[in-house]
C-alpha cells in the first residue's frame, strides 16, 4: 500500500485516495466541432508510460480534492514535492 | 541416530514438565520444548513419510527451515492444523500432534511399496497417468491416490477461533531478534524513535540461543540477551512482539506481520483471539533475519538421522538433547567443526570427514582427541545409513 502526498492533508495511505487518470488531458474547446477521431482520443487514448508519470489523484475518503503528481511507474515513488494543488 | 536428553543445559525448564501425545503415545518434555526436540529426547527418528514416495523422513533441522516433519496439531475435531513444522510448535500440556502421509501406521506404511516402484514413478511422475481404462479413474484409481498422495486433512468444520488485525507506525521496524536485531533496536530506542521489534520465536535472542559459550562485549551471550530485553522492556516507545513472524514486504515499508497469540497454550481463553495480523507501516525497516545453514547434497540425504550441523548445536544447546550416541560430522564449513567439538563434549565419539583444510579446527580437534578421516573428494557413493545410529 503506497504512502501518498496530498498537498492539502500530508502524506497518507493509498487507501484513501481514488485514481483519476492521466494529467493534463484537455478536453477539446468544442466538441461538436471535433471530428471522431480527435474525440475518440479524448476519451480513450491514454500514455502508459513506463516511467515518470503525470496524473491525477483524488484525496477522495479525506479533503475530497483532486490534485496532480508525478509517479514512476516502474517503482511506484512519487515526486513528492512536485504535487501540485 | 537415537536423541537422549542431557542431563543440564539448555534453555527449557527440567522442574516443569510437560506431557502431549504424538501419534497417540504420550510423551513427556519440559517448558520450552518444541514437539521435535521433546521427541528427539525421546529417541524419535521417524517423523513423516514424504510425499509421493513416502519415503520414511526425520529431522533436517531445528527451526523455521525443516523440510520433513510436518504434523498436524489438533484441540478438536475444529481445531486441527495441518502441515505445522514439529520444530515450530511449542509443547503444551495435553498437546495432541500426529504424523501425516501415512497409512495405516507411521512405521509400516504400505505406501512405501512405491519406494521399490520408484524406477515406474520418477521424480516428474504425475498421477493422472493412471487414467486408463477411463471409468477406472474415478472408481479405483482416484481415491486410493488422493487418499495416499495428500499431506494432510483440513478440518471439515468451521474454524471456530478469532482472529484480530490493527494497523501500527513506527520509525524503525526490526525483524528478527538475534543479536543484529537486538542491537539495532536497542541503538534505535537510544535515539526515541518509536521501535516494533518483532521475531518468530517465542524467545528473543535467535542464533544466541544456541551459542551459550560466545559473548558480546565480553558478556556471556545469555546474560546480554537479559540485559537488551530488559533495557528494551524499560522504553515505552519499543513494542516487542514474540512469535510474530513478518510474511510480507509491500511498497513504502508496508510490512505485514502475523502474530500467534494462543497456539503455544494449554488452556486458552475463550474470547482470545487466535492470530493477530499486523500492518505496519515503517519509516525504516531493519532486516535482521539472520542465516540458515545450506545442507550437502548426497545420496540418502533424506533419510531420518541425517541433520543440519547448526540444528545439531541448536538441540544441544538450546533444549538439551543430544541428537545421537554416534555421531560422523561432514564438515564443509565452520559450523560443522564448532558442532563436532561441543557434540563431542556433551558425549563420547565424534568421528569427522573435513573437505576443506581449517588449521584453527584442526587444532582444537585434536586437541580434543576427535578421530578425523579425511577425503578430498567426495565419496562416489555415500555409506548408506545403517540402522539408528548415521550422519549429522
Ligand atoms: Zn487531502
Amino acid at each position: 500500500m503506497l504512502i501518498i502526498n496530498c498537498p492539502y492533508c500530508g502524506p497518507r495511505p493509498e487507501l484513501e485516495f481514488s485514481y483519476a487518470g492521466q494529467a493534463h488531458v484537455a478536453r477539446p474547446a468544442d466538441p461538436s466541432a471535433t471530428g471522431d477521431d480527435e474525440w475518440t482520443a479524448y476519451l480513450y487514448l491514454r500514455t502508459n508510460t513506463r516511467g515518470v508519470h503525470a496524473e491525477r489523484w483524488r484525496h477522495a475518503r479525506g479533503c475530497a480534492r483532486f490534485f496532480n503528481a508525478l509517479r514512476d511507474t516502474t517503482t511506484d515513488r512519487f515526486r513528492r514535492d512536485l504535487s501540485e494543488r | 541416530m537415537t536423541g537422549q536428553r542431557t542431563t543440564r543445559g539448555g534453555r527449557i525448564d527440567r522442574t516443569r514438565p510437560v506431557s502431549f501425545t504424538f501419534d497417540g503415545r504420550g510423551y513427556q518434555g519440559f517448558a520450552g520444548d518444541t514437539l521435535a526436540s521433546a521427541l528427539l529426547a525421546h529417541g524419535v527418528r521417524l517423523f513423516g513419510r514424504s510425499f509421493k514416495y513416502h519415503r520414511p523422513r526425520g529431522l533436517l533441522a531445528a527451526g523455521t527451515e525443516e523440510p520433513n516433519a510436518l504434523v498436524t496439531v489438533s484441540r478438536d475435531a475444529a481445531r486441527r492444523t495441518p502441515n505445522v513444522q514439529a520444530t515450530q510448535v511449542e509443547i503444551y500440556e495435553g498437546l495432541v500432534a500426529e504424523s501425516q502421509n501415512r497409512w495405516p501406521g507411521l512405521g509400516f506404511d504400505l505406501n512405501a511399496v512405491n519406494s521399490f516402484l520408484s524406477p515406474l514413478l520418477t521424480s516428474g511422475f504425475y498421477y493422472k497417468t493412471f487414467m486408463w481404462p477411463r471409468f477406472a479413474w474415478h472408481r479405483w484409481y482416484e481415491p486410493v491416490i488422493r487418499a495416499a498422495a495428500g499431506p494432510a486433512h483440513a478440518p471439515r468444520l468451521p474454524d471456530p477461533d478469532r482472529y484480530a488485525q490493527r494497523f501500527a507506525h513506527c520509525d524503525v521496524l526490526v525483524i528478527g531478534a538475534g543479536p543484529a536485531g537486538l542491537a539495532a533496536a536497542l541503538a534505535a530506542a537510544a535515539t526515541g524513535a518509536r521501535v516494533i521489534l518483532c521475531d518468530e520465536q517465542a524467545e528473543p535472542g535467535g542464533s544466541l540461543l544456541d551459542e551459550p559459550a560466545g559473548t558480546i562485549n565480553e558478556r556471556p551471550a545469555a546474560l546480554w540477551i537479559d540485559e537488551a530485553l530488559v533495557k528494551l522492556g524499560a522504553q515505552p516507545n519499543v513494542t516487542l512482539l514474540r512469535r510474530t513472524t513478518a510474511f510480507g514486504y509491500f511498497p513504502h515499508n508496508m510490512v505485514g506481520l502475523v502474530e500467534c497469540l494462543t497456539d503455544h497454550l494449554a488452556t486458552p481463553a475463550a474470547a482470545a483471539p487466535r492470530e493477530r495480523i499486523w500492518q505496519v507501516r515503517a519509516r525504516e525497516v531493519v532486516l535482521a533475519t539472520g542465516a540458515i545453514e545450506r545442507p550437502l547434497v548426497f545420496p540418502g540425504n533424506d533419510r531420518p538421522g541425517v541433520m543440519l550441523a547448526s540444528a545439531a548445536r541448536s538441540y544441544l544447546h538450546r533444549f538439551g538433547v543430544r541428537v545421537g550416541s554416534r555421531i560422523a560430522v561432514l564438515a564443509g564449513c565452520d559450523e560443522a567443526y564448532a558442532a563436532a567439538l561441543d557434540l563431542h563434549e556433551a558425549g563420547p565419539v565424534s568421528p569427522s570427514w573435513p573437505t576443506s583444510a581449517m588449521r584453527r579446527w584442526a587444532r582444537a580437534r585434536r586437541r580434543h582427541g576427535l578421530l578425523v578421516c579425511r577425503s578430498l573428494n567426495a565419496p562416489p557413493c555415500w555409506p548408506r545409513p545403517v540402522g539408528g545410529e548415521s550422519a549429522a
